[in-house]
């Protein structure tokens, strides 16, 4: 059974097209990154798989039901983000009391010890909690609650980068102890990517890319040398982008659409590097030829 | 892989209810406020009727629970569609619930304040004559202490009238736009007829006129857990 | 009906106002909790409840509300009474409704009786009796009061009585000005569902406009000069 499986999924807001024929499956569970620039889409398809939005067309299921207003999609789903919000009458310990009637699966003391490592205060409310420790107490909640389907929208918004540090650890550890699937957006990806199983790329509402990391981070090659001895072998396949200083050429290119040896390459002059997760998320989602200098020059 | 963990629709509904009568407490205070600030505070002389016979004229300054009715259904339909905006809305995403549960939940706890509303309504009635009692010099009379329980379904059923039809009210507005004009539309429709027929209504004994109230109450919640099915929600 | 729907907005828009003004204050009152709010509104009923025991056991209310089923008997009581109208027949008229008498001398065999009423018209009867009794020169009045009954309470003590009096050797009969009377009426009922329903069914005040009577006894030597024409005569 998949956990997730989404089927010619499009959601549209009045004119403007949010997804357009997403389809992908996510079978087991994994720590998924949803990547993608801002208003690729990703919190349109979050919100969808969470249910409380309807797609305009096409399918979601989620444990093999639909998720939209339903009660137990709802029991197996916790979706975290920055406007995670809870009554003014309630402390941080009564929002843990609060939870820990809600969900079966929840984890009291392991909230207590995580909050009292993060150094907050259980007395203090919800609204009063600054932008960092309100992004550790929402992780706590979400963590705690043990749910099949864990929705992580930008979890470290606001956090220092000890505490960044920490928490991911945090998120694997606890993913170690309770197998779930969790799915994590964020801006930092290069932080992100050593609890990382998988990678989903979105952009401009499609899916780019849905590969496991390793598989994700061979997709695109670096390669730099003489720009005569690179410009046939670049005319052959797609380059992504690429940077000519001083007769040196770096170009990205695609390597499946690589045919030629490691070994001729050297012998040409022209270096191979591999490139982090985040460069390829980069480089898949740029415009063709488009670049930042270019506006100033 | 983990065994999912089924919960039951009754089990949230009835978390949700114990949870948002405790904190949606507010409400309450203040129709206790708008009570003691309309009841006591502001109609301080009741209404008068005046009779003459001859060359004697007599001023009656009557004292009765028409004010404080009329504050606690206007309280119920403006609580009602403020347990619908989105604050509130959001703050129920945040544990095990969808928007039919939530729903349902704001209606259980929209019944059990009209109830709590009504024996406010009497606490008040009562400190009132009290203070009549104490303050006035004129001789009072009263015509019978207890309150008939036809009454108080009376105005229990209008609180919870009023109550129903700002939930419908309010669920609506974040509905869907092909439900949204439609219920509007029929609300005014409703409130039309009935501002026609009010005379004729209130000739039929306290019982019917309570049970019409209650029918349309549930016929209001119903619409407000079908229409809160297909509604969406964002935190955005 | 705009005037109902004026009346019915404006009290809303009053609620409503509020409302905001209490939801901005709260936000600076922290100290609420809901248990505190519960406490709070628990003992706000406990007041209520404390105001209705000493009410119920303390409060004493002179005036009594009368029935409908014990305005039916007096309605028949009075229905009795009035045949003495009918009849002529003054005997129906019982000490019960005795409220005052005068003894009034005169001088002679004529007794000119001067009735000055208020232009809202006197409330009473005025009737004239033969009494073998009365010596003579002198002449017997007595007022009557029968119950008035107005929204279901009796009046009767609070009518003002006649002014009777002998002036040149005329009786004068001389109704006061208006008096008022106020009162607070507790009613624990939705008076606009009775004000709706007095109108159509029947009401529940008795209203019956039976005059007070004034019987005045003289000796039949003596011989009444009504020049007004109000006096009758009555067995």
């Amino acid at each position: 059974m998949n956990i997730i499986q989404c089927e010619d999924l499009s959601k549209s807001f009045g004119r403007r097209n949010a997804l357009q024929h997403v389809t992908c499956a996510i079978d087991a569970e994994k720590i998924i990154g949803i990547i993608g620039r801002n208003g690729a889409g990703k919190s349109t398809i979050l919100n969808i798989i969470a249910g409380y939005i309807k797609p305009t067309s096409g399918s979601c299921k989620v444990f093999n039901e639909n998720p939209f207003n339903n009660i137990q999609t709802a029991a197996n789903m916790i979706f975290i983000d920055d406007r995670l919000s809870f009554s003014d009458y309630l402390s941080l310990e009564d929002i843990l009391k609060f939870g820990a009637d809600f969900y079966p699966n929840w984890q009291s003391e392991l909230a207590y010890r995580m909050l009292d490592y993060a150094g907050l205060d259980l007395t203090a409310k919800h609204q009063q909690l600054s932008k960092g420790q309100l992004a550790t107490f929402n992780l706590v909640y979400g963590l705690v609650s043990r749910c099949a389907l864990t929705i992580l929208d930008e979890p470290m918004n606001g956090m220092d980068e000890a505490i960044r540090t920490d928490f991911y650890r945090a998120i694997l550890k606890e993913y170690l102890a309770f197998p779930r699937t969790i799915l994590i957006t964020s801006h930092h990806l290069q932080e992100m990517e050593s609890i990382l199983e998988e990678i989903l790329l979105i952009d401009k509402g499609s899916i780019i890319a849905h590969a496991p990391l390793d598989e994700f981070k061979e997709q695109l090659i670096s390669l730099s040398g003489p720009s005569d001895a690179l410009a046939d072998l670049l005319s052959e396949t797609e380059v992504y982008a690429q940077t000519i200083v001083a007769g040196m050429t770096s170009a990205i290119v695609d390597t499946s659409k690589l045919f030629v040896s490691e070994d001729l390459l050297r012998s040409k002059g022209i270096t191979l590097s591999h490139l982090t997760a985040s460069e390829v998320c980069k480089y898949l989602t740029s415009k063709e030829g488009s670049d930042i200098d270019a506006i100033f020059d | 892989m983990q065994s999912l963990t089924n919960i039951s629709l009754k089990t949230i509904v009835k978390k949700q209810v114990k949870w948002k009568a405790k904190l949606y407490i507010s409400a309450l205070s203040s129709l206790v406020i708008l009570q003691i600030i309309f009841g006591i505070l502001l109609s301080s002389s009741g209404s008068t009727s005046g009779y003459g016979r001859g060359n004697l004229s007599v001023q009656f300054s009557i004292y009765s629970l028409d004010m404080f009715l009329i504050v606690s259904a206007f309280w119920a339909f403006i609580v009602a569609i403020l347990f619908t905006t989105k604050a509130y809305r959001i703050d129920d995403l945040s544990v095990i619930s969808s928007r039919t549960s939530s729903a349902i939940a704001n209606i259980f706890v929209m019944i059990i304040y009209s109830f709590i509303a009504v024996v406010i309504m009497i606490s008040t009635f009562y400190l009132k004559v009290l203070e009549i009692l104490l303050v006035e010099k004129q001789s009072f009379i009263i015509e019978n202490l207890f309150i008939s329980p036809s009454i108080l379904l009376l105005c229990f059923s209008s609180i919870c009238l009023f109550g129903a039809i700002g939930l419908l009210l309010g669920t609506s507005f974040k509905g869907p736009t092909l439900i949204k004009v439609p219920i509007i539309v029929l609300l005014l429709i409703f409130i039309s007829l009935v501002s026609i027929n009010l005379n004729s209504l209130m000739m039929l004994p306290d019982l019917i006129i309570s049970v019409i109230y209650l029918f349309v109450s549930v016929l209001c919640f119903c619409l407000t857990i079908w229409i809160a099915d297909k509604s969406e929600v964002s935190r955005k | 009906m705009k005037a109902t729907f004026f009346l019915f907005f404006m009290p809303l828009l009053l609620v409503a106002a509020i409302f905001l003004l209490l939801s901005k204050l709260s936000k600076k009152i922290k100290i609420w909790t809901p248990k505190r709010i519960m406490i709070g509104i628990t003992g706000y009923l406990v007041l209520g409840l404390t105001a209705f025991l000493y009410i119920s056991f303390f409060a004493e209310s002179k005036i009594q509300v009368l029935s409908p089923f014990e305005m039916k008997q007096l309605e028949k009581k009075l229905e009795q009474i009035q045949k003495y109208d009918l009849e002529n027949d003054s005997s129906y008229l019982t000490e019960d409704y005795k409220k005052k008498t005068w003894e009034l001398k005169y001088e002679g065999d004529t007794l000119p009786v001067i009735v000055n009423g208020d232009d809202s018209g006197s409330n009473y009867i005025i009737r004239m009796r033969y009494k073998d009794n009365i010596d003579s020169g002198k002449a017997i009045v007595t007022y009557y009061q029968l119950p008035v009954i107005l929204d279901g309470i009796d009046l009767s003590d609070k009518v003002p009585l006649p002014n009777v009096y002998m002036a040149h050797n005329e009786l004068f009969i001389e109704s006061l000005s208006e008096q008022q009377v106020n009162y607070d009426r507790i009613k624990p009922t939705l008076s606009i569902l009775d004000f709706n329903r007095e109108v159509e069914q029947e009401p529940y005040a008795m209203d019956y406009s039976y005059s007070n009577v004034l019987i005045i006894d003289i000796p039949r030597s003596t011989v009444l000069e009504d020049s007004q024409g109000l006096v009758q005569y009555i067995r």
